[in-house]
């Protein structure tokens, strides 16, 4: 009697169900895999999908050339970003600035990403097009790692190591406490820290920070300059990372300082890989009279850049020169409407620091780029219709900031405002 | 009887006359139930190596590699192993629940009440103090605890209000996901965020509460989870093929309505079942809190509840068999990097072709009519043995 039971109809039942739940774990496995590059994890994926909102996310692969392409854009430009040409330094000038070297024989650099892809638009793809500049100007070998999950941060710097590099470039803040772990434990090797704050650093790890706040400045002064309304606003990352408050506060001071009169809106978000949040976000300003958004948050804020640019509004992008990450070039709709991006030149941190680990000069501590030694800028206008006075604006900021007479009120570190309550008080 | 090709839906003509005893045995030393599995996965490497050559890498280079990065030398086979220590909890997670006839998709959310119910108990000033004989133990229940009461949610929606636990145990994934993580990284006010951390993540708990662990060198270290976590597999075999508990489960599993005739409660078998089952994610997320980092770090756990549902799946939701397949599947992630590293061939190939192993043994038509491979006798998924045996 039991047998027949067992054996019978319930098992078959169970086999159809057994395969909706295979389904099912594919498409876990799948929203897993594409969650990966947003800096969460798997389950919030399936909300990503940006509904109403068809190209929020930049397109990886055409991300390639961006870097190729951007001395061109420069020249095509000229006529509208004569400035902005001289506030950017190609990896090509960097190089012949820097000169010969002598490459010791073997010399081999790693990379080992955060969560993310070599060609994912992000800083990942940045610190890599460095580190690869600094390969094609000196030559030497270069090899790299994408970390696929949070659990492989130590694993991934361990199986680089094995390799026997000189140098190791990790890129993200979540790596800090796996490169400062492995740097402790591997005095030989020379390791470079995108993003990475330590409050002591080993004599061979340097951490490549960024003085956020300027390019903050420099944004919220052109937006305040182009703005008709007296209306900007900025859509953020996560609150509780230092970098994306620097990037607020510089704003909203940099658009005070070209408009005492300007309302600056802006709004943190729980999540970096939400652009339909974002793109509501940029909506919801521009209901309440902005004409100028600013998008400083990984694909959230790119998400509120493209939707703002969609609508008509002016744009900013963050972090790389968004024409060529979201805007595809220039072939995406809106293209026109981006007018600048305040840029962190994450490639530009990777290659001086490669070149320290080559010249001997490499010592531990933070190599801050700041708009005086060019890491911080802003991009090129490209096709959008900046005026003159605020092309003016934005230029005489850079400049201030770069020769030291603005100061910008911002602390460095946690990006709080200086008086009140900041670590650098 | 037949050879190959025959369909899943004419099943057991073969060996379905024979005498009980007979084919018990056949059952117990045949090798029916890996067959399927294997070949799939040989199929999967096949396909892997096709793809890996359009890209204009050697599939040999590239898989030397990747076999090299997962065994090739003492330390990776013991990083390898210790990578895939979690899956066979969040394996359990499902295959517990899977005898009753519940999908707990859940595991994801379990895991993570389960790490931060562990590490906020190792925090505790008094946990300073205790010696790890006291410790450990007390810091493993508290994630075992965490991770069963966020399973025994669903199984209590289940019971008094018949909610399906497929949209229940989603829904508290991002409860559990967006709370926890809430909970890890906020600053104002702390809650368990460690402030001298850039990454959110919390204190590190009592160093008598870490788990010891084997070897020092590899990366991660090997820790006493393991043995936990294997413990756990054979307890949970035993648990559902050798006790009234056990059967209770099975019966609930295949006929609801006959085990409620039988005098069985089926609400309380739901319940204990989706705790049980919570229990065995909060267990692998305790080993990891407690033998590897040392403090809880809610982004190392993302998507490793639904990988545990495709290691369940390969081993057929049996405990034992997810021991292996768990190492199979964390072996292949710990050792892509290094082929990345040295082949340059993207990670995402491993992740594809454990996809397609997965594909292939929901699919199991196509790899039975490649290989030859005969319908096995009673095609049944997980449950009937213990039926039979009692």
């Amino acid at each position: 009697m039991k047998r027949s039971t067992t054996s019978g109809l319930e098992p078959r039942r169970l086999g159809g169900i057994v395969r909706l739940i295979a389904i099912l774990a594919a498409f876990g496995m799948v929203a897993a895999a594409c969650g990966g590059s947003s800096s969460s994890d798997g389950t919030t994926s399936e909300t990503t999908v940006a509904a109403g909102d068809t190209e929020t996310t930049a397109p990886a692969d055409d991300g390639e050339d961006a870097m190729a392409d951007d001395d061109h854009a420069d020249g095509e430009d000229a006529m509208t970003d004569d400035g902005a040409a001289a506030a950017q330094v190609t990896m090509e000038q960097e190089c012949a600035a820097t000169g010969d070297l002598d490459v010791p024989e073997g010399f081999n650099v790693i990379l080992v990403t955060d969560l993310g892809k070599i060609d994912d638009g992000t800083f990942n793809q940045f610190a890599y097009d460095g580190m690869q500049a600094t390969a094609d100007c000196y030559g030497f070998e270069t090899s790299f790692i994408e970390t696929a999950s949070e659990a492989d941060y130590e694993s991934n710097i361990a199986t680089a190591l094995e390799a026997e590099p000189n140098v190791i470039v990790t890129v993200g803040f979540l790596l800090a406490s796996a490169t400062l772990e492995a740097a402790t434990a591997n005095p030989d090797v020379l390791f470079i820290g995108v993003d990475h704050f330590q409050p002591e650093f080993p004599a061979n790890y340097i951490g490549v920070l960024f003085q956020e706040h300027e390019g903050g400045y420099m944004a919220g002064a052109l937006a305040a300059a182009m703005s008709e309304t007296g209306v900007v606003g900025i859509v953020a990352g996560r609150e509780d990372v230092p970098p994306v408050v620097r990037f607020v506060n510089g704003f909203t001071v940099g658009a005070a300082s070209v408009n005492p009169d300007v309302t600056v809106l802006s709004v943190y978000n729980e999540s970096f890989g939400d652009p339909a949040k974002g793109a509501s976000d940029a909506q919801q300003f521009i209901g309440e009279g902005a004409d100028v958004i600013m998008g400083a948050g990984g694909p959230t804020g790119s998400g509120a850049v493209k939707s703002a640019a969609e609508s008509g509004a002016w744009a900013i992008g963050v972090d790389q020169d968004e024409y060529f990450t979201t805007f595809n070039g220039g072939s995406a709709p809106g293209a026109e409407q981006l007018i600048s991006s305040a840029m962190k030149r994450v490639d530009l941190g990777v290659f001086r620091n490669i070149v320290a680990a080559i010249d001997g000069s490499f010592t531990g501590g933070m190599s801050i780029l700041t708009a005086e030694n060019l890491g911080i800028t802003y991009a090129p206008f490209h096709d959008a219709a900046v005026t003159p006075e605020a092309a003016a604006a934005v230029e005489a900021a850079r400049a201030g900031l770069a020769d030291g007479s603005i100061d910008t009120g911002v602390c460095g570190v946690d990006g709080l405002f200086i008086g009140e309550g900041s670590f650098c008080d | 009887m037949t050879n190959g090709a025959a369909p899943n839906g004419a099943a057991p003509n073969g060996a379905a006359p024979n005498g009980a005893a007979s084919k018990k045995i056949t059952r117990a030393f045949s090798l029916q139930p890996i067959l399927v599995p294997f070949y799939a996965l040989i199929l999967a490497v096949l396909v892997g190596g096709v793809l890996i050559a359009i890209v204009g890498v050697n599939p040999f280079t590239a898989y030397g590699y990747l076999l090299k990065g997962m065994f090739g030398s003492p330390d990776r086979i013991a990083g390898s192993i210790a990578r895939s220590v979690p899956f066979i909890g969040s394996a359990l997670a499902l295959a517990v629940a899977f005898r009753a006839g519940l999908f707990n998709i859940g595991a994801e959310g379990q895991l993570l009440l389960g790490g931060v119910s562990a590490a906020w108990v190792g925090t505790w000033a008094w946990m300073a103090d205790m010696p790890a004989i006291i410790a450990i133990p007390i810091v493993i229940l508290a994630g075992m605890l965490g991770g069963g009461i966020w399973g025994a949610i669903p199984g209590l929606l289940r019971a008094k209000t018949g909610a399906h636990e497929v949209i229940t145990t989603i829904m508290l994934n991002s409860i559990g996901l967006f709370g926890v993580r809430w909970l890890v990284s906020s600053q104002k006010p702390v809650v368990l965020r460690d402030i001298e951390s850039t990454a959110p993540r919390t204190r590190p708990i009592a160093e008598g509460a870490r788990l010891p662990t084997f070897l020092d060198s590899s990366q991660p270290n090997l820790h006493l989870g393991l043995v936990l976590l294997v413990l756990a597999a054979i307890a949970m075999a035993l648990l559902l093929d050798r006790t009234s508990f056990g059967f209770e489960v099975n019966t609930v599993g295949l006929n609801p309505g006959a085990a409620k005739y039988a005098g069985i409660s089926v609400n309380k078998t739901i319940v204990l079942v989706m705790a049980l089952s919570g229990a065995m994610a909060g267990l692998a997320a305790a080993s990891e809190v407690s033998g590897t980092s040392g403090t809880f770090q809610p982004g190392t756990f993302a998507g490793m509840g639904f990988d545990g549902i495709a290691i369940a799946l390969l081993a057929r939701a049996k405990p034992i068999p997810i021991i292996f397949s768990a190492i199979m599947w964390g072996s292949m992630l710990s050792g892509a990097p290094l082929m990345q590293q040295e082949a340059d061939v993207s990670i995402d190939v491993v992740r594809i072709i454990q996809a397609l192993v997965l594909l292939l043994v929901a699919a199991d038509a196509i790899v039975r009519y490649i290989f030859r491979v005969k319908v096995e006798t009673g095609n049944e998924f997980a449950a009937s043995s213990t039926v039979e045996a009692s």
